[in-house]
């Protein structure tokens, strides 16, 4: 067992004992890898933000309340963030065909988004995010969390709740995909 | 471009990070948020107790460790085991070989098997005798009771050897497989135990004069106690074969002599003649033919 893992036990059984301070240091530990998992999910660094702080409101209400042991707190933590994004998707995605003008509006709203985070991310970031936000939200999550966040196959594979294989051919594909998107754009 | 590079470039991108104000703001306010409402418990220290003896417990079933620990315990077993078949009395294992000498007796369930071993270990003793007699820096009366204790587990093996033969001796009339192994296994127990009665002889004379003095009586005991086995294995073979001269056995092979099938006086003799060196030879002089000639 390395050492992060250790101390993430320590924390969790602090935690269960609704200390603060546990969760200041998971906080500290988590934020920032959370935020930008978050980040590449949506398209504004204000969803983001907002997102990140329900993760860690729900990942705490979710541990003290429940007796269930915990075996990986990174893990849960963006199965945490990643079902925030998905219910916010859907949050949006119902609230567009209610309101027919707004839907409108969003969609305006959306594409102004969109090309403004085009612009940021041609003038401020490195042109491989901008290919990432091309990709399929499946194929952009499996890169975040292999070659960003580092996870192993085993902890995706608990995240997304697939096999180990079909994370290690998800990552096959998403590579693929990443390539044929950077050499059209040489072209 | 290449996975490599598209990789490489992908890492770049943990340098995104949340704005820093935000990040102390967020924390000051969930901080607010989570203890506003809920009192803190204090982590006691048998709840650390429980975590640890929880994380030993699940690394304990780790295949890797559980192989690992499942590997020193039959190697360090093993060692053991190793180290106490060359144990010599005086040793701490030397306890625990001839335990495990006895164990290998007590978990074999053929009575002729049982004789076999009793007869190797005989043997075995014999061997580590030879090997204290040889021993040149050891005190006197340290070196006396090392020989003391292998001979008289010497005396132990010829002894069991006797009752197991007495046993089967007494034992329900057997079918003519059974008749003609027990007397093979009779001859061969006649003829070593004659072998090694010598051979306690002879390692009797590398002692020093001061030693022979004082291990006489246990060593004449010993001698005497493996011609009692001698002949307590030429009564079985008298007893089989005056059951095959009855016609007992069908298609007869054997070819039985007279000084073999009884004990004659000679072998009686031997019986009394605690730790005469001629008693064991006189022995031998019949075995060495019989051994061959009974069965073909």
């Amino acid at each position: 067992m390395n050492t992060l893992k250790f101390k993430e036990k320590i924390l969790l059984l602090r935690l269960k004992k609704k200390d603060p301070d546990a969760f200041a240091q998971i906080y500290d530990l988590y934020v920032t890898p959370i935020y930008r998992f978050i980040y590449f999910k949506v398209s504004t660094h204000q969803d983001a933000e907002d997102l990140t702080s329900e993760v860690f409101l729900r990942t705490w209400n979710y541990i003290v309340e429940n007796d269930e042991e915990i075996f990986n707190l990174r893990a849960l933590l963006y199965r945490t963030a990643r079902n925030l994004v998905i219910d916010l998707y859907r949050k949006r995605a119902r609230v567009d065909l209610v309101r027919e003008e707004e839907v409108l509006l969003n969609i305006e709203d959306d594409r102004q988004q969109s090309l403004l985070s085009e612009i940021e991310t041609r003038s401020d970031m490195k042109n491989i995010e901008m290919f990432l936000r091309k990709m399929k939200d499946e194929y952009r999550e499996i890169i975040i969390l292999r070659f960003i966040e580092e996870f192993s196959i085993d902890e995706i594979s608990k995240i997304l709740d697939k096999s180990k294989g079909a994370v290690r051919v998800l990552i096959h594909r998403a590579l693929n995909v990443l390539r044929d998107l950077i050499q059209k754009n040489e072209k | 471009m290449k996975n490599k590079d598209i990789i490489k470039s992908i890492q770049e991108l943990k340098n995104i990070s949340p704005r820093s104000e935000w990040q102390s703001l967020n924390r000051d306010f969930l901080l607010q948020k989570i203890t506003a409402d809920q009192p803190v418990l204090k982590v006691q220290w048998f709840n650390y107790l429980q975590f640890s003896i929880k994380i030993f417990g699940q690394k304990l079933f780790e295949p890797a460790v559980a192989m690992l620990l499942m590997l020193g315990i039959f190697s360090g077993s093993s060692l053991i085991v190793n180290a106490a078949f060359y144990s010599m009395p005086g040793d701490n294992l030397y306890r625990l070989k001839i335990a495990l000498e006895n164990t290998h007796v007590a978990i074999t369930s053929s009575e002729e098997k049982k004789v076999e071993l009793k007869m190797e270990f005989a043997k075995n003793r014999l061997e580590e005798l030879d090997k204290i007699v040889k021993q040149p820096d050891v005190n006197s009366d340290v070196k006396k009771e090392m020989i003391n204790m292998v001979v008289k587990e010497f005396k132990n093996n010829v002894v069991s050897v006797k009752d197991h033969i007495e046993k089967i001796n007494t034992s329900q009339p057997q079918s003519v497989e059974n008749r003609e192994k027990t007397l093979r296994m009779a001859l061969t127990v006649s003829s070593q135990t004659n072998e090694l009665a010598q051979s306690l002889d002879k390692k009797s004379e590398g002692l020093t004069d001061e030693e022979k003095i004082n291990m006489g009586d246990v060593m004449a005991d010993a001698v005497a106690s493996a011609q009692e086995t001698v002949l307590s294995a030429k009564g079985l073979i008298g007893g089989e074969a005056a059951k095959d001269s009855q016609g007992e056995i069908k298609g007869e092979e054997y070819t039985i002599q007279d000084n073999t099938v009884q004990p004659n006086s000679d072998d009686s003799s031997l019986n009394d003649s605690n730790g005469d060196d001629s008693g064991s030879e006189k022995i031998d002089d019949t075995e060495s033919e019989t051994t061959q000639d009974i069965i073909q």
